[in-house]
């Protein structure tokens, strides 16, 4: 198990919908560090490997300036196909533009789902692939949207193909709050506003003393002794799909939010981490992202199928994972500059927690699956740890406002994932009013349907 | 009575404008061709939920305020965005598309997913350039072949054999607009599998461009 031993505590932030190469694959290319060893973007305006088409005219990837969009980029199954553009047996990566063009009617010469952010725009995902280890082979569990993927993360499984306002069901016993009860391993999740736990109705665990505002997360870590400090944390950020945003603005990285309160976000985490050097040494940040929200990457998916599991809402089996996406993970125990090539997926997590608290990486029998189809596990990123932690805690590059957010009036819920979250929020009123205010008071403003 | 009234009126309108304008949508809207010499027009075609505001980058005579439904020509002169959007209260709807003026000379790379096929073994890719996307006055001036090895290319009546990394005039006043087939034989020693993979499943060309006097 190598490095894990050392660790006290595993701190899981998945932010949502960007790829791989959107955020980090900027590593290789020599204007922004020229990491050979990473599988970034190797010039990419002029790469024909990475050329997309749309009506015979090809698309290459371009240098995007963080900002909001005009549009949310197409994710859902059926548009993910469209992404992949299977050929024979071969994911050529070729449609993003073509799915841009499908869902959004805008015929542009620089679509967004093209585009890639510097480090300018990325300074703290970027500092972190430096100082710690960047996966540069992590994917989305399954090739479609937000919800199906994050149930994977949380469970193993998903018994759904598609983002809808509805409950998440999940399978008997597989979800992670359940799992990490049964092994009485400790926990506690830090939410911005409404948690996206709630869209799974575990109300009474999101109503819980276990779920905490992320306010209180500086103040926990520093007055916590190390025995008192949860074995694993959950920090979500402020999800721009939320019906209310009052005290925090989207931070998630969800089109159309930029990714400067996202960064910002990971600042803070990372900050509130490394504050105590004796904590920072028992502990583990694991940064992801839950798919790929719709950003072109240049890497096929893993040829992982995921059967449908008894009492799916679906039908149809994955045959493939989904995209990469940016795969982070950061302790003393990591030399700088570390990259793990081998084949990861949220499940990677669900083994890392397993191998942790229940000595074996098959926390279920679908981790169990994907394992045995090469998925490993963020334990093997520590697999050779530094005979000591590091001493150094690197300092954060300055802070600089790269993108703003500008909050609008309250909109009714249009999306499916805006109108999930909506349900959630009604959901959870109904299910106990005076603690979900007390709790999250910024539903007071959810709009009366 | 009169202020109650108002207040009334304020009251609803608060209540009911997220319900209407909320749903602003955008049914249809195309800009065509994309690709024009200068001085053709191209025409914008629209069908909204709602009034539209048309704008364009650069700004062009013309544009503005306009019904749910419509159709305008206009003549860029340099590469122009077309923005059409229905404005809502809440939440707008937004489309964008790009007008490509070609100067004297310009380059584009064309091309599609490539597939295996045929005896004796090529890879190749079709793909159509339709005259809704690329004004019939756009002529080819010259194809580059961007590979290290061999393509052969045609469309209509001409077929030419392009060596690696060099250029070819065969195509010249070829129209642009068209179905084109880019064609990388499969040589001895090469399977289809090890030159879809050394062309990542796609094949392009680089084509340079002028317009028809």
């Amino acid at each position: 198990m190598g490095g894990i031993d050392q660790l006290r505590t595993i701190v899981i932030l998945m932010l949502e919908n960007r790829s791989f190469d959107h955020i980090l694959g900027h590593l290789s290319m020599p204007r922004f560090g020229n990491r050979k060893d990473v599988a970034g973007l190797v010039d990419p305006e002029v790469n024909l490997d990475y050329t997309n088409f749309l009506d015979g005219q090809g698309y290459q990837p371009f240098e995007l300036k963080d900002a909001p969009f005009a549009h949310d980029l197409p994710h859902s199954r059926g548009l993910v196909d469209v992404q992949l553009a299977k050929s024979g047996n071969r994911f050529t990566m070729s449609g993003f533009v073509d799915a841009y063009y499908q869902a959004t009617g805008s015929k542009v010469s620089d679509p967004p789902t093209m585009g890639f952010l510097s480090p300018a725009d990325t300074p703290v995902s970027s500092f972190l692939a430096a100082q710690y280890a960047v996966c540069d082979n992590w994917f989305a569990p399954l090739p479609t949207d937000t919800q199906p993927n994050r149930s994977v993360a949380f469970s193993g499984y998903s018994l759904i193909d598609d983002t809808k306002p509805r409950p998440i069901p999940t399978v008997q016993g597989s979800f992670v709050f359940e799992w990490l009860n049964a092994h009485n391993v400790s926990w506690r999740v830090y939410h911005c506003g409404i948690s996206f736990f709630a869209l799974f109705d575990r109300f009474e665990e999101v109503l819980g003393p276990a779920f905490r505002s992320f306010r209180q997360f500086p103040g926990d870590w520093e007055a916590e002794n190390v025995s008192e400090m949860p074995q694993v944390i959950f920090i979500e950020p402020e999800y721009t799909d939320s019906p209310v945003h009052l005290g925090w603005t989207p931070n998630d990285n969800h089109p159309p939010t930029a990714v400067g309160p996202g960064e910002h976000f990971v600042r803070s985490v990372y900050q509130v981490l490394t504050k105590d050097p004796e904590k920072w040494k028992q502990t583990l940040l694991v940064l992801t992202n839950d798919e790929h929200g719709g950003f072109f990457d240049h890497v096929p998916p893993l040829p992982i199928s995921a059967p449908v599991p008894a009492g799916s809402l679906f039908t149809i089996p994955f045959q493939s994972t989904g995209p990469r996406v940016p795969g982070i993970i950061a302790s003393p125990w990591i030399s700088a500059g570390s990259v793990f090539k081998g084949p990861m997926d949220h499940t990677s997590i669900l083994q890392l927690l397993s191998e942790k608290f229940a000595g074996t990486p098959d926390y279920n029998d679908e981790v169990k699956r994907r394992r045995e189809a090469g998925i490993q596990s963020v334990s093997q990123v520590l697999a050779e740890p530094l005979a000591q932690a590091r001493e150094d805690i690197p300092a954060l590059p300055e802070e600089s406002i790269s993108a703003s957010v500008s909050l609008g009036p309250t909109v009714k819920p249009q999306t499916d994932s805006e109108q999930a979250f909506d349900r959630a929020a009604r959901k959870l009123l109904e299910y106990d009013r005076k603690r979900a205010l007390e709790k999250y008071p910024e539903l007071v403003h959810l709009p009366e349907k | 009575m009169h202020r109650m009234n108002e207040h009334l009126k304020i009251l609803v309108t608060l209540l009911v404008t997220p319900l209407v304008t909320g749903c602003a949508q955008i049914k249809y809207f195309s800009v065509a061709p994309t690709t024009i010499c200068p001085g053709e027009a191209v025409q914008v075609d629209w069908k909204a939920s709602d009034r539209v505001l048309l704008s364009t980058l650069p700004p062009l005579p013309g544009t503005g305020e306009g019904p749910p439904e419509g159709s305008l020509s206009f003549t860029p002169v340099q590469d122009t965005r077309f923005t059409l959007k229905v404005p809502a209260l809440l939440k707008s709807a937004q489309r964008e598309w790009d007008v490509s003026v070609i100067p004297a000379q310009s380059s584009r790379l064309m091309g599609g997913v490539a597939q295996c096929s045929g005896n004796p073994a090529s890879v190749s890719a079709t793909f159509s350039v339709q005259q809704k996307d690329t004004s019939s006055r756009v002529r080819v001036t010259s194809i580059q072949n961007n590979y290290q090895r061999t393509l052969k290319v045609g469309k209509d009546n001409v077929e030419a054999e392009i060596a690696p990394g060099t250029a070819t005039d065969q195509f010249k006043n070829v129209p642009v607009s068209g179905t084109w087939t880019i064609r990388a034989p499969v040589a001895g020693g090469e399977t289809c599998d090890s030159v879809l993979d050394s062309v990542r499943s796609r094949l392009t060309i680089n084509v340079q461009m002028s317009c028809k006097e």
